[in-house]
């Protein structure tokens, strides 16, 4: 997928600690956002006024008020409530998707460019093979092999997921493998797995990084459009996708239903841009 | 390297490529627990029918003779039959493949109606108000669900103001047209920010160069210059942008497809994933990624013979 969405800066060199630093103020904007996001992803159960599953026959469609500050939906249960466990739930199989997909990617990345030969074409091949799907294609068909629901998705999504860190971590070694500081460490008799850990790792991360930012926004979009389809998470779990789709019937009367969750989508979207953008901004400066 | 060389390099690479989308698709059968037969045929499947595909396929056989069966059945056009529909899967997906690429050709115009003028104001006015502003749209883009975008285009347009049709695909080619509108537009919104934030970059290092400078230094008109040597140079790389994206735009077609009702591929997809209709979604899976390859073959094949040095990278 959007592999260019990851700024183009390198780092060739890594800086020594006693370097200063400007802190850019997209990084510290996106950082602030991150934590409020995850601060409610934790928090849920002590913030929120109401269970998020509570069903209410006497309160079904309705409006803002000061008892449910965004509403209620068609079963009665409060938006809000929802909309705080929601977030937990997108943001723990996001989360974990990208961290698991950029944990194996760059590993096998790393491995097929500092390795080459047949482990290299090995990994590329399969790299190749996942990427000739487009991406929803085959995360729909893997979910219905593997089942849908919170476990299946998260596979899903790793087994898809991993191969554009392993195909950006092995171009940047095959690049980096190629500068003076490589040649001098190896001249200086550093070998095999120390070479790779302490000289080429710290040197091929931060591209990852950078497009990691932007890959837990599709992964977002992933999951939740695979809730309002029916083959994400499951109802009654609160979800960003499953409240849209809940809330598709009742756009033209109670447009707040499919709407709120939607704007939480774009603020997350937002707080991993600006982290993203600030980072390679860092790096660029650094 | 000459053309010839590469054109063969470049097939050959595409074959690879085939060759593991069909082994992936294959082995999909295999990740479902229980008799693939029981799987392609159904619950209400008999015994007798179970031992004809035992056969048929070698599902008693070594994997490897499974597959050469599979890849045999799949180059012949035969990708079994629907569980749900009772016909052929290559006729169904044959009834339902020009839709889809209809509404992928419309989009990636329509994207880039939207992302090249938003581009080239961001260029001119780089890093004041009017940049920001296409910036913040392009976020915005770039984060909002295409279901939430689709369903308000139906809501606002097509409910509530009655001016094009709410879902379906309508009979006749104005009636098709009028009803790729709003799926058009969903896909468009939802990739023109990866298509303006390229744009934009490669404008900008466009009208930077020296031959911008001399254009103007021979007294050309500023809206000459831009768009007879600005735009023009920043195109093809935009082009290469939406080529990588295709696997995107593809995708995008499923839940839009959805949305709207419009009996494309996508639709059939989920339909077929919610009916447990194993042999279509396999067959769309197949076609899904023929198509990718098919698109990337071509944009890259033009791309060289229009632009020779290419090859030589």
């Amino acid at each position: 997928m959007s592999q260019h969405a990851a700024t183009d800066v390198r780092l060739h060199k890594v800086k020594t600690a006693g370097e200063r630093r400007h802190t850019p103020a997209t990084l510290v904007a996106g950082l602030i956002l991150l934590t409020i996001l995850v601060a409610i992803a934790i928090f849920a159960p002590l913030i929120a006024p109401y269970n998020p599953e509570a069903q209410n026959a006497t309160a079904l469609l309705q409006g803002i008020s000061a008892h449910h500050w965004l509403g209620t939906d068609e079963l009665g249960r409060d938006v809000f409530s929802r909309l705080l466990y929601a977030t937990r739930v997108d943001l723990e199989i996001s989360v974990a998707a990208v961290a698991a997909s950029w944990l194996i990617g760059t590993s096998l990345g790393l491995l097929a460019g500092y390795a080459g030969g047949i482990i290299d074409a090995i990994i590329m091949r399969l790299v190749d093979f996942v990427m000739a799907f487009p991406f929803y294609v085959l995360i729909i068909a893997l979910v219905f092999v593997i089942g849908s629901g919170f476990g299946s998705i998260l596979l899903a999504l790793i087994v898809v997921g991993w191969v554009s860190y392993a195909r950006i971590v092995r171009g940047e070694v095959r690049v980096v493998a190629t500068r003076e500081y490589i040649a001098a460490a190896r001249m200086t008799g550093i070998r095999g797995r120390w070479l790779l850990l302490r000289h080429v790792l710290p040197n091929v991360v931060v591209q990852p990084v950078v497009y990691a930012m932007s890959d837990v926004i599709n992964v977002i979009l992933a999951i939740v459009t695979l809730g309002f389809l029916g083959l994400g998470v499951q109802p009654p779990t609160p979800e960003w996708g499953l409240m849209i789709s809940d809330g598709s019937d009742f756009l033209a009367t109670h447009w707040g239903l499919a709407t709120f969750p939607t704007i939480a989508v774009v603020i997350t979207g937002l707080a991993f841009s600006l982290i993203g953008d600030g980072f390679a901004e860092l790096v660029a400066e650094g | 390297m000459p053309y010839g060389s590469y054109l063969t390099r470049r097939l050959l690479s595409g074959l690879v490529t085939l060759f593991g989308i069909t082994l992936v698709v294959f082995l999909m059968i295999h990740l479902v627990p229980g008799d693939p037969a029981r799987v392609l045929l159904g619950p209400h499947a008999t015994a007798q029918e179970i031992a004809t595909l035992h056969a048929e396929w070698g599902l008693n056989r070594p994997i490897w003779i499974q597959y050469g069966l599979y890849v045999k059945r799949v180059v012949t056009g035969n990708l079994g039959s629907s569980l749900f529909y009772q016909i052929p899967v290559s006729q169904l997906i044959g009834e339902r493949l020009p839709l889809t690429l209809y509404l992928m050709a419309f989009s990636a115009v329509l994207a880039l109606i939207i992302a090249l003028p938003l581009a080239t104001l961001a260029a001119l006015r780089r890093d004041r108000l009017a940049d920001h502003i296409v910036r913040i749209f392009s976020q915005i883009g770039l984060s909002v669900p295409a279901v939430w975008l689709g369903l308000i285009l139906i809501t606002l347009i097509s409910v509530k103001a009655h001016a094009l049709p709410v879902g379906g695909y309508g009979t006749g080619a104005a009636a098709h047209f009028r009803s790729l509108i709003l799926p058009s537009l969903t896909i468009a919104l939802s990739i023109f920010p990866t298509l303006t934030r390229s744009l934009r970059a490669s404008l900008i290092v466009v009208l930077d160069s020296d031959y911008i400078a001399s254009a103007k230094a021979r007294g050309l008109s500023w809206p000459r210059v831009v768009i007879v040597h600005g735009i023009r140079n920043a195109i093809p790389p935009t082009v290469t942008v939406l080529g990588l994206n295709i696997g995107y735009l593809v995708g995008s077609t499923v839940a839009v497809e959805t949305i709207f009702a419009l009996p494309g591929l996508g639709s059939l997809m989920i339909q077929a994933v919610l009916s447990r209709d194993f042999p279509v979604v396999q067959g769309v899976a197949i076609v899904y990624g023929v198509l990718v390859l098919v698109i990337n073959l071509a944009t890259d094949l033009t791309h060289t013979a229009l632009e020779p040095r290419l090859v030589e990278q």
